[in-house]
């Protein structure tokens, strides 16, 4: 019974000091992916893309790096990206200096995307990716989809669907503390 | 990769599908098991949707509890239909106590229950590690193996089928232990501990992990103490066995 015991001791024993020393030798570099490889992903550096403004001006993802941005794509057929719309809104008013919504139109028209800013009163950029080059860049197969940035340019989440004004509160938040 | 999935005209993400199907097809074994033990297989089908609604509104209400200022404004944003906030980590914990409370309330014999629904479980765990296959969540380290797979710009090790390999497998040793006399629970211990074991060594391979400070991955961390705290359990039942 005695040597029984020890036995499952020296078993538990031998499992934990085995267990911490491959946790130990395969452990990882806090520095991650997220710094060398841009993906649409969460911890990826977020793609960045060439794309033109309603006006015509070219706009480029680098340009805003240093502010938390907010990468929304949508579309005017979609019920969600209508629904939402006045809430990104809200949180780009609320934040004018530290946070850019980079609102990207997938595969319409600039009159249609026109009308639909001048609808919601929008004063964000809304970008124009008639081929959707970018949309399948970023992966998009949904809409909305929306990623925050952090200032260094990565992607700190990701969310398919609406997102409402509290969410991206707590994602500015989140990334400003950062 | 395959992160969303269209079914006629509902766009559903795969990770989302994986997990209904999970707990519905991990429900269903689970439910098989308590027959075959002569439990209720109500109470399999009770536990998980309590397990699971609490789980959700309690992650809804901490992650509110965390951006209480932001919400302080407008407390109606907190039953927004925004599938992201959520702090699921706390709420599974939550939904973990309010199952158990359940089995303790309904005085359901904890250990044949866990029997029961360990099967299940490991169903369950498979059929989300493929989801996450597919919709690229959890991927493994950068790899020059010849079966890395090509996600999220390089090759890496396809750890989501590791892991699912590894749940199936715990289901093929639990099957065996259920075929010899052990003690009621120890289907439900071997389950743990054939889990966790496997978490500690290929989670070795996973990059899309929490990681802490020194760079200790979280999941292998607590996996291990789990599988310590499986063991010592399974170990000692061995030591108080009659006659032992």
């Amino acid at each position: 019974m005695i040597r029984t015991r020890w036995t499952s001791y020296a078993l538990v024993l031998f499992v934990a000091l085995l267990g911490g020393a491959w946790i130990h030798v395969t452990r990882i570099p806090t520095e991650t992916d997220a710094e060398h490889h841009a993906a649409a992903h969460v911890n990826f550096r977020a793609p960045d893309f060439q794309l033109t403004t309603l006006d015509g001006s070219p706009a480029a993802l680098e340009q805003w790096r240093g502010k938390i941005v907010l990468i929304n794509f949508w579309a005017t057929w979609c019920p969600p990206c209508r629904g939402e719309m006045p809430e990104i809104l809200a949180a780009a008013q609320a934040h004018p200096n530290d946070f850019v919504v980079l609102a990207i139109n997938s595969g319409e028209d600039p009159a249609t995307a026109q009308k639909f800013a001048r609808e919601f009163q929008l004063t964000f950029p809304i970008l124009l990716d008639p081929d959707g080059e970018t949309t399948r860049a970023y992966q998009v197969l949904a809409l909305p989809t929306s990623f925050f940035v952090d200032r260094a340019g990565v992607i700190r989440a990701a969310n398919v669907g609406a997102l409402s004004r509290a969410y991206i509160e707590a994602q500015i938040k989140t990334l400003g503390a950062r | 990769m395959l992160p969303v999935i269209q079914i006629g005209p509902v766009t559903i993400q795969s990770l989302v599908l994986a997990s209904i199907v999970a707990l519905w097809l991990g429900t269903t074994v689970a439910e098989r098991a308590c027959r075959q033990r002569a439990l209720d297989p109500n109470d399999a089908w009770n536990v998980v949707a309590l397990a699971l609604a609490v789980t959700f509104f309690s992650a809804r209400l901490v992650f509110v509890l965390q951006n209480l200022p932001v919400y302080a404004g407008d407390w109606r944003q907190a039953f927004a239909p925004t599938p992201n906030a959520l702090s699921l980590d706390y709420g599974a914990i939550f939904g973990l106590v309010a199952g158990y409370a359940y089995i303790q309330r309904r005085a359901i014999p904890l250990a044949p229950f866990a029997d029961a629904l360990a099967p299940g479980a490991l169903v369950a765990l498979a059929v989300i590690a493929c989801g996450q296959f597919l919709s690229g969540d959890g991927y493994g380290m950068p790899t020059k193996i010849a079966w890395g797979i090509f996600i999220w710009g390089e090759p890496r090790h396809p750890v989501q089928l590791y892991d699912a390999f590894a749940a199936l497998a715990g289901l093929a040793l639990i099957g065996w232990l259920a075929r010899r006399t052990v003690r009621a629970g120890g289907i439900a211990l071997g389950a743990l501990a054939w889990y966790s074991a496997a978490r500690v060594f290929l989670d070795a391979f996973r990059a899309d992990v929490a990681v802490l400070d020194n760079g200790y991955r979280v999941t292998q961390v607590i996996a291990l103490i789990v599988l310590l705290l499986a063991l010592s359990r399974l170990t000692r039942g061995q030591t108080h066995s009659p006659g032992g």
